[in-house]
């Protein structure tokens, strides 16, 4: 991220260091992401790539709206699936819900940021219009047309089921349903960390099977 | 010449624009050039990046790189009847034998099928030549550098042509798709698959996950062994797989022929099988002995029993990251991926030179998400000299009951047709291609169009008449072997399941993927009548069950009998309209009259059932000899990593259940253990009580 783009965008002041921060790693999908200007549910603005994405974060990204919140709630599960996180959430782990809905401002998502007990990793995303569909339309893209389903009041694309899980350090990326067990979430998020090298080299180790208790 | 290709102008915009983006410009900012953009880049409304618009694979010559073979898998342990049991009982190690032992409480009927031959095999990340040209081949201080793939390694392998044990020096032999096991029927087996990836973040082909879980395809093996979509082991690890190689039931009419493996790791299949992890697993028998001079006399292995899979990759250069070419993977797109190169065995349209005598080709589809229709078309000195018929034994891995010919053969993903070729029609040299003239562009499904035969996309390799004439024992039975009865008297339920599309995900049943959530409880030793719906008009779902072949009851409200093979009318008019599926009794006519078939597009028996636009289909199913979990998905693998997946587990006999219902219901032990481990020391027990809700505290 150049300093000319920064004030392009209006964000000389970004956490009251980021003039200071080092030059980040720019992961495989760096000119696959828009790296829009985002504003989060406690007011602060971010870049996509560069201040959500980017640093080695592990990442959780799925869309929302508080009125589809309503009619297929999801929320509730990813914040079932926090307390699997322990302090990781906020130090690595971020999850990221991005408000689709326009009508959804900074101070509704707070609330409801605040409804969903969203801990510090949790971040609320609004933004320009389209910016946010610009970057719903590179995270979830389907070829059309598929109906909106029977879920879909009001909402026009229907990604909102479906939460993508990386770490974009290393341009790892996967999906799973954002209603999936909270456990498993937390799991999948574990998956995509990455680990030390000396694992490999390490002499094999049995990975399975296990006993089965398939008979009672 | 059919539309496959966008404007010229479509791609530069769309390669470009990523580029444009991350540059500062004052013009991005504008609402023009956004609104521009935006027509270019996936709007999510309208229709997402298609294979034209995408960027394209370096070039690559046709037919300049020869076709590989894989080698043969050769076992590093034989057991001997005799001291099979008291090298375990005893708990002695002998030179040579598997370190540690494998372990029999971990396996269903072990000693019952106690292994006869121990193979071991590694997936590594290593260099696979795609390509002759650069960039996929490129010379860097006179060593050749090619592109960056997940292969398979043995430490004993023998190679197809020579016969002869391979120098076990790494990375050589290494290769994608990996070692083709022949396996035959009474002889179990047990192999250690190592896990010898680079750990997560430190391998070289990023898109895929370095912890794996593979599958045999069609394998009739107890869970544990089946490489189940969520026992998987991670880099450093191995896991024992049994392979009992016994039909189900011990019925051989049950037996299977062409099996392959694969990786199934939950949400991460389509990566890592488009990374390089497939291979062959053949299963020979009595009859079908792999030696032309015995049994039914078809074509020797490995001399002249071919195996082929397809897939199409895409490619991308950037001389300053990788100084090859290296498959892309496109992460985001919940419908399916494209590639714009036809490989074969992982090599771009290669050639391969035959003899003029009868061949055994196997071909298989290997995804990720492409359909094909395959053709040939026979060239002598630059004209065509005739299109020929597929001469098909088997369907899906196992031998139709008779031969039959066909024009064309659909293969949806994962499926596969064992074909005889005779090449001993042709002179020296002359070509004969095959080609695949089903048009797709995009991941949902075949568009309906067709590709002409000079279409380059159509091309997927060329067999060259080139070697001397050699004697042909080979012989093509006018039977085969019967197929399992229907008993209805089995059947102890019948389930329908519902292929659909609801908030991003594919569905089965308005559910998707959840490792402990269990929809169907089916009685070990029992058969079940299951309904395939798809429930779209716009997509196809190649629909795979594990464990167990099924018979096709009913194509959409016709009934299928067991001389039926499903066609479609006219072959002039060829759509893929279901109303235009056909079921041509094509056994039930003697040999002499019968015409071939415009297109084969499976018989009653078989694993993957193709799902087109607005399909149903009724199956017939049994489940024998293990319990344990397993799953049922589309095999349009990206589909499958959006959670189009169940599983479904078999019970003992009076405990099956419709479902769904959660494995800690089914089963006592569910494990637990922790994603995010907490390294500070427990903290001591709390002495007040929790709050009663943790998520409403203030402040």
């Amino acid at each position: 991220m150049s300093e000319s783009r920064r004030k392009l965008l209006g964000l000389t002041r970004f956490d009251g260091e980021a003039c200071e921060r080092p030059a980040r790693v720019r992961g495989p999908n760096a000119d696959y992401f828009p790296n829009v200007a985002l504003t989060t549910h406690e007011r602060r603005q971010s870049l996509f790539y560069d201040d959500l994405l980017a640093g080695g974060r592990t990442v959780l990204i799925h869309c929302t709206s508080i009125a589809q919140e309503a009619v297929y709630p999801v929320l509730g599960n990813l914040a079932a699936a926090q307390p699997h996180l322990g302090a990781r959430l906020g130090r690595d782990v971020f999850f990221y819900s991005l408000a689709v809905d326009p009508a959804d401002t900074p101070e509704a998502l707070a609330d409801l940021a605040r409804r969903c007990g969203a801990g510090p990793g949790w971040l609320f995303l609004a933004g320009e219009a389209a910016d946010v569909e610009l970057l719903r339309g590179r995270l979830f893209a389907h070829n059309g047309p598929h109906p909106v389903g029977p879920h879909g009041h009001g909402v026009k694309d229907c990604s909102v089921g479906l939460a993508r899980y990386g770490n974009e350090s290393i341009g790892l990326w996967g999906a799973c349903p954002a209603r999936a067990n909270p456990l498993w979430i937390a799991r999948r998020l574990s998956w995509v960390v990455p680990r030390g090298a000396e694992d490999a080299a390490a002499a094999p180790r049995r990975g399975g099977p296990h006993p089965h208790t398939y008979r009672s | 010449m059919a539309t496959t290709r966008r404007s010229f102008v479509k791609y530069g915009l769309a390669a470009g624009g990523s580029g444009l983006l991350a540059s500062p410009t004052s013009a991005m900012q504008s609402e023009a050039w956004r609104q521009q953009l935006a027509k270019f880049l996936c709007p999510p409304d309208d229709r997402a990046r298609e294979l034209g618009d995408q960027p394209q694979s370096p070039e690559a010559r046709p037919f300049v790189t020869p076709l590989f073979v894989p080698p043969i898998m050769e076992p590093t342990f034989v057991w001997s009847p005799r001291d099979q049991w008291r090298r375990w009982k005893d708990g002695k190690w002998t030179p040579g034998a598997p370190n540690p032992l494998p372990d029999p409480a971990a396996h269903q009927r072990y000693e019952e099928f106690h292994p006869r031959r121990f193979y071991e095999i590694h997936e590594v990340e290593t260099r696979w030549r795609y390509h002759v040209d650069p960039p996929y081949t490129v010379r860097r201080n006179g060593q050749e550098l090619h592109s960056w793939s997940w292969c398979w390694w043995s430490p004993r392998l023998r190679d197809p042509v020579t016969g002869e044990l391979l120098s076990s020096a790494f990375p050589y032999p290494a290769s994608t798709p990996g070692p083709t096991y022949a396996a035959r029927y009474g002889e179990p087996v047990l192999v250690r698959l190592y896990n010898s990836l680079p750990t997560v973040g430190h391998a070289k082909v990023f898109f895929a996950l370095p912890s794996t879980t593979t599958h045999l395809h069609n394998g009739h093996t107890a869970s544990e062994s089946d490489g189940n979509p969520q026992d998987w082991i991670d880099s450093g690890e191995f896991w024992d797989h049994h392979y009992a190689n016994f039909p189900l039931g011990f019925d051989p009419r049950e037996k299977l022929t062409t099996l392959w493996y694969h990786d199934h790791r939950l949400d991460f299949t389509a990566a890592n099988v488009y990374a390089g992890l497939a291979g062959f697993y053949f299963l020979f028998d009595d009859e079908d002995t792999g030696d032309e001079t015995t049994g039914w006399r078809l074509p020797s292995f490995p001399d002249y029993d071919v195996p082929l899979i397809l897939q199409d990759i895409r490619f991308g250069y950037d001389p300053d990251v990788d100084p090859a070419a290296v498959p892309v993977f496109d992460n985001w797109n919940t419908d399916g991926m494209l590639g714009d190169r036809m490989t074969v065995n992982r090599t771009i349209t290669p050639y391969y030179k035959v003899a003029p005598r009868k061949y055994r080709i196997r071909i298989l589809n290997g995804g990720p998400s492409r359909f094909y229709q395959i053709f040939l078309r026979a060239v002598r000195d630059g004209r065509d000299l005739e299109f020929p018929n597929f001469l098909l034994i088997t369907g899906d891995g196992n031998f139709q009951p008779e031969p039959v010919y066909a024009e064309s053969v659909l293969l949806s993903v994962a499926q596969r047709v064992d074909v005889i070729l005779d090449f001993s029609r042709y002179k020296q040299g002359d070509h004969v291609y095959l080609h695949n003239l089903l048009e797709q562009t995009n991941g949902a499904g075949p568009s309906g169009r067709y590709l002409d035969f000079g279409d380059p996309m159509s091309f997927l390799m060329r067999f060259e008449v080139d070697l001397p004439p050699v004697e042909d024992a080979s012989r093509v039975p006018g039977y085969f072997r019967p197929l399992p009865t229907i008993n209805m008297n089995e059947v102890k339920q019948k389930r329908i399941w519902n292929f659909d599309y609801d908030g991003g995900l594919w569905t089965i049943n308005s559910r998707v993927m959840d490792p402990n959530r269990i929809d169907a409880g089916i009685e070990e030793g029992s058969a079940e009548i299951w309904t395939f719906r798809n429930g779209g008009n716009d997509w196809s779902h190649p629909i795979h069950s594990h464990f167990s072949e099924f018979l096709v009851l009913e194509v959409n409200g016709k009934p299928f009998r067991r001389f039926h093979i499903q066609t479609v009318d006219e072959p002039g008019e060829k759509t893929m309209k279901p109303a235009e599926v056909e079921l041509e009794e094509y056994l039930g006519v003697p040999p002499e009259k019968r015409k071939p078939l415009a297109v084969f597009m499976g018989g009653p028996r078989r694993d993957v059932a193709t799902l087109l636009p607005g399909d149903e289909l009724k199956l017939f199913m049994r489940w024998k000899d293990f319990l344990g979990k397993h799953v049922m998905h589309c095999h349009n693998v990206v589909h499958e990593d959006h959670a189009m997946m169940i599983r479904w587990d078999i019970v003992e006999p009076g405990r099956g259940f419709v479902g769904p219902r959660d494995a800690s219901e089914v089963y006592d032990q569910q494990d637990f253990k922790p994603p995010f481990p907490d390294p500070r020391p427990p903290a001591p027990p709390h002495v007040e009580d929790h709050p009663s809700n943790p998520t409403i505290q203030e402040g």
